[in-house]
């Protein structure tokens, strides 16, 4: 399984009993920071690796990951510049298709649909040992979407097929080809897509949002059809809270106030009014539980609702106009977009949700997950993770910094200890020996052998060495010995000396070789002595010259990157600010409508009341007696 | 994979009929280059990483324990605590997603640290679930030289389909 996971998008060679190298280790910790979508991470990853020359082993798969994961990260062009330096000729058949398969995620992205579908084509993971063709889904999910940008919703549907139930690219495979379906005006296969997409079985918030969404779609095209209560159930269906909710209740409602069921609607329109701070659904309840009311002849009771609703639009009109005047405050600004920045949690939801309060909570949410909103909140978000990172950068290099002075301060005390202490005389000590042995070798070779104690000593072991000073020593003993015995002591010491000198240079070329031997040993441990000397003594140049240098640039890049990260978190800022305002003004019209509807309504009705129009009430609405 | 996030918004803005209509126009796009910002940060981030390696790592004294798990059908990894020369240098809690994406072929970089020159002993420890879901505690053991050269030590758990039992191995990487 894991081969197969790997296959297709990058390449990873799953564990071997021995370990393996450092190149091969460096790869598989980027891919372990991709798996769990640590983009930023995974590539730094690669950038490391490459800046220390561990890409060599394979720079195709390198290239290959460090555009996918540049691509992830949303450095198209950096993406693109990876991918081109591959050269095709380098490339194997599954480099081949890995490539295909990140080029025809770039074309996804431009929506360039024919050249997704070019890449793709060269995509074949072959067949399993059963014989069935092996399929990844985001392939399958990117050659539906590119049949659905070329109108061909058949082919679509055929990719789609090859997803499993619980997949999530077919939830929003499902959607989109639905959406499709729809607006060609086939509503069959569009309900049958939607109903598919209402029966998965998803795990991820995202799947279920539009396993909702597709619920809310099938209702809607019931309506259309004027199946109500195929859309009533499927409206019940929807869950109880959540973006849909206010959604499904207003349809809801329309829909009953459609068939006439006056009584229903007015009780939607209550359960709309009860919840908390304004949204669509809750605007058009102010309007619509009067009107139901109306419908059902309670006409004073319609007039107080219209008279309410009048003033709660008179209300939410002045406190829009006080937002919109806020969008010029940066300091509210910045408040909006650090909730949004939060973790999505109950206490961001609230926060946003008090800022948010004039504008209606609902509403605001649905506004915050518009495309472009979004879009520009996400690269606020990762902006200000950018900021924090950066605003970090100068204290950890000061403690940097701290420890560079400190290690330089130990290696000036261990240059001391050098200059004075032991290995310094250690190392005279060896070259010392090194030179008396160079010298005496060299003589030895030049000079033939003679039986005299100064060349003998060169070559002879320590009990010689006592031997031969005993000798020399009785041997100048002699002259003082009578003449007659002098002759043959002398000869006596002579034979002797003989001796040891015939032994020794019977095994000259041997002791020679011993000493050459000992010439070698002696001259390493003096290379190995001097290499530490020159280390200790370059490590403190080294940390002045090198280190330094690298505090400062960084420091000087990391402030140049923190200005850049400032400007386009005030470029959003704006962005945000002038969206906010249309945005609001936007619904300053729409609630200048609503109370228009209200005084006209409210004109219409005391008219009636006042001609005595009205019936009667037949019976109480359901929960609007006395509210 | 494809920032799902992404997608979904282009899903969803397509589908916009059947939502509720947004407050207004989306925002105009910003006009900066935020790629450019980006590769510079992505950029530092590099240097700061091998200058912070470089300083508090050299190579003389660097050890590196990196972790790595071939299919995990027989251990359920919970945590590694490792040890140099029998001293706890790291305990490690792992996360569902860290062990998936050890599972899909990722290796952590578990442990980084200095040792001196020398003969050293590296014990790992690894907790977790085992066969029969019953509690699993074992340790693996290597020794190594620590020369000029950084030492690189890995870590893995596999399956054995022998004896159906997990096997864990450190080894010292060439």
């Amino acid at each position: 399984m894991k081969s197969f996971l790997c296959d297709i998008v990058l390449s990873c060679v799953l564990a071997l009993p021995g370990a393996r190298p450092i190149d091969e280790l460096s790869y598989a910790a980027a891919l372990y920071a991709w798996y769990q979508e640590q983009n930023d991470e995974a590539l730094v990853e690669v950038l490391v690796a490459e800046s220390r020359g561990r890409t060599d082993d394979d720079p195709v798969r390198w290239q290959l990951a460090k555009g996918s994961f540049a691509f992830a990260q949303g450095m198209y062009r950096f993406a693109n510049e990876s991918f081109e330096t591959l050269a095709e000729g380098e490339l194997s058949e599954l480099d081949r298709m890995r490539l295909a398969f990140h080029l025809a995620r770039e074309h996804y992205r431009r929506g360039d649909w024919r050249a997704v579908e070019a890449e793709l084509e060269r995509v074949d993971l072959g067949a399993n040992w059963r014989g069935r063709r092996r399929r990844h889904p985001e392939v399958e999910f990117m050659r539906a979407e590119a049949a659905l940008g070329q109108g061909d919703l058949a082919r679509a549907e055929q990719a789609l097929g090859a997803l499993s139930e619980d997949d999530v690219w077919l939830a929003y495979g499902l959607f989109n080809l639905g959406v499709a379906q729809r607006a060609a005006g086939q509503s069959g296969p569009a309900r049958a897509t939607f109903e598919r997409l209402a029966r998965l079985r998803v795990e991820t918030e995202e799947a279920w949002d539009l396993v909702q969404r597709g619920r809310l779609a099938l209702a809607v095209m019931a309506r259309e059809a004027g199946a109500a209560v195929d859309a009533q159930e499927l409206l019940a269906g929807l869950p109880g809270d959540g973006r849909y909710r206010d959604v499904a209740m207003l349809s809801y409602g329309k829909l009953a106030m459609a068939r006439g069921e006056y009584d229903l609607a007015a009780r939607i329109w209550l359960t709309l009014l009860e919840q908390d701070g304004w949204s669509r659904g809750h605007a058009a309840a102010r309007l619509g539980l009067p009107m139901s009311l109306e419908k059902l002849d309670r006409e004073a009771q319609a007039l107080e609702r219209y008279r309410h609703a009048a003033l709660a639009f008179e209300g939410r009109l002045a406190a829009l106009e006080q937002a919109a005047a806020r969008t010029d405050d940066p300091v509210w600004v910045d408040g909006l977009l650090d909730a949004v920045s939060r973790p999505d949690d109950t206490a961001r939801a609230q926060e946003l949700a008090r800022l948010g309060a004039p504008l209606g909570a609902a509403t605001w949410f649905e506004w915050l997950s518009g495309e472009d909103v979004h879009r520009v909140l996400s690269e606020w978000r990762e902006l200000t993770g950018m900021a924090g990172w950066l605003a970090e950068l100068p204290p950890r290099i000061a403690a940097y910094q701290e420890v560079t002075a400190e290690r330089r301060r130990r290696t000036a005390e261990a240059r001391v200890l050098l200059d004075d202490g032991e290995l310094t005389a250690r190392r005279d000590e060896l070259a010392g020996r090194v030179g008396v042995l160079e010298r005496a070798l060299a003589e030895l070779e030049r000079e033939t052998p003679r039986p005299e104690p100064d060349w003998m000593n060169r070559l002879a072991t320590a009990e010689e060495r006592a031997l031969i000073d005993e000798l020399t020593a009785m041997a100048a003993l002699a002259v003082r010995l009578p003449a007659a015995e002098r002759p043959r002591v002398e000869a006596r010491i002579r034979r002797l000396i003989g001796l040891v000198f015939w032994q020794i240079a019977d095994e000259r070329a041997a002791r020679i070789r011993a000493l050459v031997r000992q010439l070698d040993e002696s001259r390493a441990l003096l290379a190995g002595v001097d290499a530490r000397i020159e280390r200790l003594e370059g490590a403190e140049a080294r940390f002045a010259a090198g280190v330094e240098a690298d505090f400062l640039a960084l420091t000087e890049r990391s402030s140049a990157v923190a200005e850049r990260v400032a400007a386009a978190l005030d470029e959003r800022r704006r962005v945000i600010a002038a969206a906010l305002r249309r945005g609001l003004d936007d619904e300053v019209a729409r609630t200048r409508d609503y109370l228009l509807t209200a005084r006209i309504a409210i004109a219409r009705a005391t008219d009636r009341l006042a001609n005595g129009d009205a019936a009667p009430a037949a019976r109480p609405a359901p929960g609007v007696a006395g509210s | 994979m494809i920032g799902l996030r992404t997608l979904q918004i282009g899903v969803l803005v397509a589908f916009a009929g059947f939502a509720a209509g947004a407050i207004g126009d989306g925002p105009e796009a910003p006009a900066d280059d935020l790629e450019a910002v980006k590769r510079e940060l992505i950029a530092l981030k590099r240097d700061l990483v091998i200058l912070e390696e470089d300083l508090l790592f050299p190579a003389s004294s660097q050890v590196a324990v990196f972790l790595s798990m071939d299919v995990g059908e027989f251990f359920q990894l919970d945590a590694v605590t490792l040890k140099i020369d029998d001293r706890e240098v790291t305990h490690y809690l792992y996360t569902e997603r860290q062990v998936d994406a050890l599972m899909r072929g990722g290796v952590q970089r578990l442990y980084v640290g200095d040792v001196q020159q020398g003969k050293h002993r590296l014990t790992a420890f690894f907790t977790g679930r085992g066969p029969n879901e019953r509690d699993y505690r074992r340790a693996a053991t290597v020794e190594f030289e620590k020369t000029f050269e950084p030492a690189y030590i890995e870590l893995a758990i596999r399956d054995s389909e022998g004896n159906y039992q997990p096997e864990f191995f450190a080894a010292v990487s060439e």
